[in-house]
């Protein structure tokens, strides 16, 4: 593969990642909690109870624990005057270019969490598909949006 | 800028017509589940509420509905309850159909649909359900004049008078032999494969238990298997004559730069494309034609369902001999070169699209061959067959880079080759996963218009898949 030049984003990613993960092992939590309530209603099996735990413990481990740090040091992102090319993906590494003429619109995103650490998102829209650039630090999110907008506009131009 | 008119009064009937069609099954389902034990007038007050419903609404709506047009724009005012008026720029359409429905035909008009360049919502097409055809024809005309005004006016005289050759049409035995081998009903033959295979399977298994319980169940088994038999056939039987209906009379044409595709029989449809949204040219071989040395050639196209198909899908030629693909191309569009040859995939991926259909196969395989044991291991013929199928795709599997054009090959039971032009490409992304880093393999996927259309090869040399990526990286710098 060709080697990327990109930049990382913020380091800070694994933490509102984990987060999430937190959040969402939280809400499994509840659900597979009350099947374990039910099913012990009916006299299951404990071993069963046993696997639903060890279930539940694997994914939150997965979400919190492994994964945020190994998804952080994987992203890299280069936007350059004609095109904005995306490094991404734990277990398949993914590749991703857009040119610069084909960018229709971008959004600055700001979820509470984000929020919270000082982040944004960019969200690049083309005609065919939406790319997301999670967590930056939010002056270079709305100053990459600005940009993008201004090359993309450029290049358009040109085209024309 | 034209007086503000309503439709034509049998768009009344068109719709509701539509609106009731696809009511009968649930209204029959609810009369049916209600007077299971009695039937009594009461059983009707649903049904007949949800048909006065309709037919109001469809008057009403029919009353709101005006449209009007000028030079450069289509305005269309409608909405019973919320108003909702739109204007359409003329050079933002994409393209416009024509449809002669039954009822469009007794009243001598036809039925137009205009998908414009807009979101995804669907909020960008105008379905004009009946306007005369002096009309119709007026709006197309001032559609392609804005065209050419955004053009610079590179086509100086108008020559929509002289008559245009046609291009591609069907004979009625192609029409014939597209409707029966269309991939529809192509599964159908499949499935009936299958069934056959296991009635005989099945018979020497009754022969050799005599009892009286197993016998009622072959009994059974063969009814069920007789009843499913008989239904695909008239599921087959169905999809032919709607081939048939939809693709009789076939004739595609070029009329300066659109491309305009009439066919139908009942339904009288003409398609215009222009040439400047068409993303893409789609060569489908399914591995019956493909015997024949026939395929079918689609367009993928800018905006919406123009074609009743799929989004973005225009058929070009349900059922065409290989060897003249090229050359209709050339004439209807003669910026890609479909002479172009593949690059194979490196023997390295071989075993790799050998072993994907097993991982699917094998579990479930060796299951059924173990549950119904002893004359269940026959299931297991499969594994050999998977592997057969792994190595006819990957040997099919290529791709093509020229300049101008990139070209994706896949696919087995239908053969699919995707010419796009590097103008066209809306994003790129090759992946790869640790087995495919491992062995040096990646996929390359291309992303074009209408949102969410993807074109992937699996297991291209990670070597071809970065020059595949710089190619696409160096557009500006080749261009300047």
């Amino acid at each position: 593969m060709l080697p990327h030049r990109g930049k990382p984003i913020s380091s800070k990613a694994v933490t509102v990642w984990r987060l999430t993960g937190a959040l969402v092992a939280l809400a499994s939590g509840v659900a597979i909690g009350g099947i374990i309530w039910l099913l012990s209603q009916f006299h299951a099996p404990p071993w069963l109870l046993i696997v639903l735990v060890g279930v539940w413990v694997v994914q939150a481990i997965v979400w919190v624990v492994w994964l945020p740090p190994l998804r952080q040091r994987r992203w890299r992102y280069g936007i350059r005057e004609e095109e904005i090319d995306i490094q991404r993906g734990v277990w398949s590494t993914r590749r991703t270019l857009i040119p610069m003429a084909r960018v229709q619109y971008v959004d600055v995103r700001q979820g509470p969490l984000l929020k919270r650490y000082g982040l944004a998102s960019i969200a690049v829209f083309t005609a065919a598909a939406a790319h997301e650039i999670p967590a930056l630090p939010m002056e270079e999110a709305e100053q990459l949006c600005r940009l993008i907008a201004e090359w993309a506009k450029v290049v358009d131009e040109d085209d024309a | 800028m034209t007086p503000r008119r309503r439709l034509h009064p049998v768009a009344i009937m068109a719709g509701v017509g539509k609106e009731l069609k696809n009511m009968v099954v649930p209204l029959l389902v609810i009369m049916v589940a209600g007077s299971l034990n009695r039937f009594s007038w009461r059983d009707f007050i649903v049904p007949l509420a949800a048909v006065v419903y309709t037919v109001v609404m469809g008057v009403l709506s029919w009353l709101r509905f005006t449209y009007a047009w000028d030079e450069d724009r289509l305005l269309v005012e409608e909405g019973v309850f919320v108003r909702k008026r739109r204007s359409i720029p003329f050079e933002r359409i994409h393209g416009i159909s024509v449809t002669e429905g039954i009822w469009q035909r007794m009243a001598g008009v036809v039925q137009v649909h205009v998908e414009a360049a807009g979101d995804a919502l669907g909020e960008a097409e105008v379905t004009l359900r009946a306007i005369s055809k002096e009309e119709a024809r007026c709006l197309q005309r001032c559609v392609e004049q804005a065209k050419h005004k955004v053009g610079a006016a590179a086509h100086p005289e108008p020559s929509a008078n002289r008559p245009h050759p046609a291009l591609f049409t069907l004979s009625m035995k192609e029409v014939w032999m597209a409707s029966l081998t269309s991939g529809g009903a192509l599964g159908v033959v499949a499935a009936l494969c299958g069934f056959l295979s296991q009635l005989g399977d099945f018979i020497p298994y009754e022969s050799l238990i005599r009892d009286l319980q197993s016998t009622w169940n072959g009994h059974g088994r063969l009814l069920i298997a007789l009843f499913i038999l008989s239904l695909l056939l008239a599921a087959y039987g169905v999809a032919i004559v709607q081939n048939m209906i939809r693709y009789a009379s076939f004739v595609v044409r070029k009329q300066e730069d659109t491309i305009v595709i009439a066919r139908g029989w009942l339904e009288r449809k003409a398609v215009s494309v222009p040439v400047a949204r068409v993303q893409g040219v789609v060569i489908h071989e399914n591995w019956l034609r493909r015997l024949f040395g026939y395929a079918s050639v689609s367009l993928i196209h800018a905006g919406g369902r123009l074609d009743g198909g799929g989004a973005g899908d225009v058929v070009l030629c349900p059922l065409v001999e290989k060897r003249r693909v090229a050359s209709i191309m050339q004439a209807c569009l003669p910026e890609y070169d479909l002479g172009v040859s593949f690059s194979p995939l490196p023997k390295r991926a071989k075993r790799r699209y050998m072993l994907r259909p097993l991982v699917w196969l094998v579990i479930p395989a060796i299951l059924a061959a173990y549950i119904e044991r002893p004359w269940g291991a026959a299931v297991l013929v499969v594994l050999p067959l998977g592997a057969w199928i792994g190595i006819r795709r990957f040997q099919i599997a290529g791709w093509s880079l020229s300049s101008k054009q990139l070209a994706l090959r896949s696919g087995w039971f239908r053969q699919t080759t995707t010419y796009i032009l590097k103008r066209h490409v809306q994003s790129l992304e090759t992946s790869a996963t640790w087995w495919q880093k491992r062995k040096r393999l990646a996929t390359i996927s291309v992303a074009v218009m209408p949102l969410g259309t993807r074109v992937r090869v699996v297991d291209v040399d990670e070597a071809d898949a970065a020059s595949v990526y710089r190619w696409l990286q160096g557009e500006r710098r080749k261009q300047t």
